[in-house]
């Protein structure tokens, strides 16, 4: 059975070129002394100024809640979450091959992905570990708040029809897709995790071109992206290189090790992620925030991975007593959901919360056990106004 | 295997690598203080202490010091990680691991 190497043994050398690279910035740094630490402080990446710096190498950027204003984020305020920062591809160089179990190994140029049938679809992105800073004690990791969560519309061609072209052996079971993006050392781990056949072969999934009416920018995976709708974020890998259809899960570390939950059943096995849990939360009023006496408008986003949103409900009083929202917007199969309730806000401090509910049976629930990684966060939102 | 193989970073190269950046990091690492003469703030988000330089130049090859300073792990968790990070090409002199660990446990600790 072929599977994929690690990108330390790719012929391209790419392992060493992203060492290099890395290497190469530290020492950039060390030599110059201040500049490229100093602007750790505030964002560094161009075009994404509003955006709350996590980590600056690899470029890890949260959206303050308060910019989750609309439906479709726009990519100035898309969150960012890598695991390792790919080179940046020159599209006309760029190639995805379709190899392993497949009778008609592919190799296709970007041309080649543009001239086969397009769909866009309005897409959910949440990275695994979004609220992981609300877990107490402490999960290693990025330590995100509310903002790793996003939504684009996604253009670009459907994954199965590239499969079907390749011609799936009957042993094919899952599919490996790797990015062009390498660790910084040969000894640490290529970036890869792999989802059945099933998903893969979903008319939803699909191969991204384009992000909000743009090429895919290459901090979102540009020129060409998986995006795997309802999964955790690290589902849909970034510059898109190669995909190897296998006759077993990837059992590299980000499969093995990362990317896991305990089981309900048996607390001391683990399971690797995939659907998204069912969330929502609350985007006005704003923590903290000083409103006026009178009518005011509660609104959220609401989403539920694999589920679909049927319900939110929202308390003013701290939980005593719930409304439903309306859910207004546009309903997408895999987007996130705008809700919103008029409050006719009286004086005082008060609590306001959002609790989802979806097709699937589950509710957004009041705390979470420890996740030992820092998981699956979707606890109740609440936010606490004074009202004068 | 490759044919370019051997143009690969070897385990050797990363530590040359790293005990020249570590060297570089010398005396003059500015941390967490101002320079008059820039507008731009030189901070190291690393708790300073006499054993921050040693955290500092070691994890700063592959990433940046932001993905250490967020984070509060116990004495155990924290060599689970240090070894991870070992077993990625972590450059480790005799006596270091220790010392690292000490620090984190005792600088970014829960």
């Amino acid at each position: 059975m072929y599977q994929p190497r690690s990108a330390a043994d790719r012929p391209d050398g790419l392992s060493r070129r992203a060492f290099i690279v890395h290497v190469g910035a530290a020492a950039a740094l060390l030599k110059t002394g201040s500049s490229a630490l100093a602007q750790s402080a505030s964002p560094a990446v161009p075009g994404k100024e509003r955006l709350i710096v996590r980590s600056p190498r690899p470029v890890n950027l949260e959206t303050p809640l308060k910019e989750l204003a609309s439906e479709v984020t726009p990519v100035e305020l898309f969150y960012v979450r890598n695991n390792y920062d790919g080179p940046e591809i020159d599209s006309a160089q760029y190639v995805l091959k379709v190899q392993g179990e497949v009778d008609n190994p592919l190799s296709l140029r970007l041309d080649d992905l543009r001239q086969m049938e397009q769909v866009t679809q309005t897409v959910t992105l949440e990275c695994a570990g979004n609220g992981r800073g609300f877990y107490n004690p402490k999960a290693a990791g990025i330590q995100w708040e509310h903002g790793a969560v996003g939504t684009g519309v996604w253009k670009g061609v459907r994954l199965a029809d590239v499969l079907r072209r390749a011609r799936p052996r009957p042993a094919a079971r899952h599919v490996v897709p790797n990015g062009h993006d390498g660790p910084p050392t040969p000894q640490a781990p290529d970036f890869i995790r792999s989802h059945p056949l099933w998903k893969a072969m979903e008319p939803h999934t699909i191969i991204a071109l384009e992000l909000n009416g743009n090429p895919v920018p290459h901090l979102h995976g540009g020129p060409a992206r998986l995006i795997v709708p309802g999964w955790v974020g690290s589902a849909s890998i970034k510059w898109l290189t190669e995909i190897t259809l296998a006759q077993k899960e990837w059992d590299g570390p980000f499969m093995a090790r990362s990317y896991r939950s305990p089981r309900v059943d048996d607390p001391k096995e683990s399971y690797s992620l995939t659907s998204l849990e069912c969330k929502s939360i609350v985007v006005h009023p704003a923590d903290g925030a000083q409103l006026t006496t009178g009518t005011q408008t509660v609104q959220g986003f609401a989403w539920a991975g694999e589920g679909a949103i049927v319900a939110v409900d929202v308390s003013t009083d701290g939980g005593q007593t719930w409304m439903p929202a309306r859910l207004a917007g546009e309903e997408h199969r895999y987007a996130w959901r705008r809700w919103e309730l008029p409050w006719d806000a009286k004086t005082g401090p008060a609590i306001v919360m959002a609790r989802a509910s979806d097709s699937l049976g589950r509710v957004q629930p009041a705390s979470r056990p420890r996740d030992p990684q820092g998981y699956r966060w979707n606890v109740i939102h609440a936010v606490r106004v004074n009202v004068s | 295997m490759s044919p370019r193989r051997s143009e690969r970073a070897s385990p050797s190269r990363v530590a040359i690598l790293a005990a020249v950046l570590i060297a570089a990091v010398g005396g003059d690492w500015v941390t967490a203080r101002a320079r008059d003469d820039t507008p731009e703030q030189v901070v190291n988000p690393l708790p300073p202490d006499e054993r921050q330089q040693l955290v500092t130049g070691r994890c700063i090859i592959c990433h940046s010091l932001e993905t250490i300073a967020q984070q509060r792990q116990t004495r155990d968790e924290w060599a689970v990680i240090l070894d991870r990070m070992v077993a990625y090409g972590m450059p480790m002199l005799p006596g270091d691991r220790e010392l690292i660990l000490e620090y984190l446990a005792t600088r970014l600790g829960q």
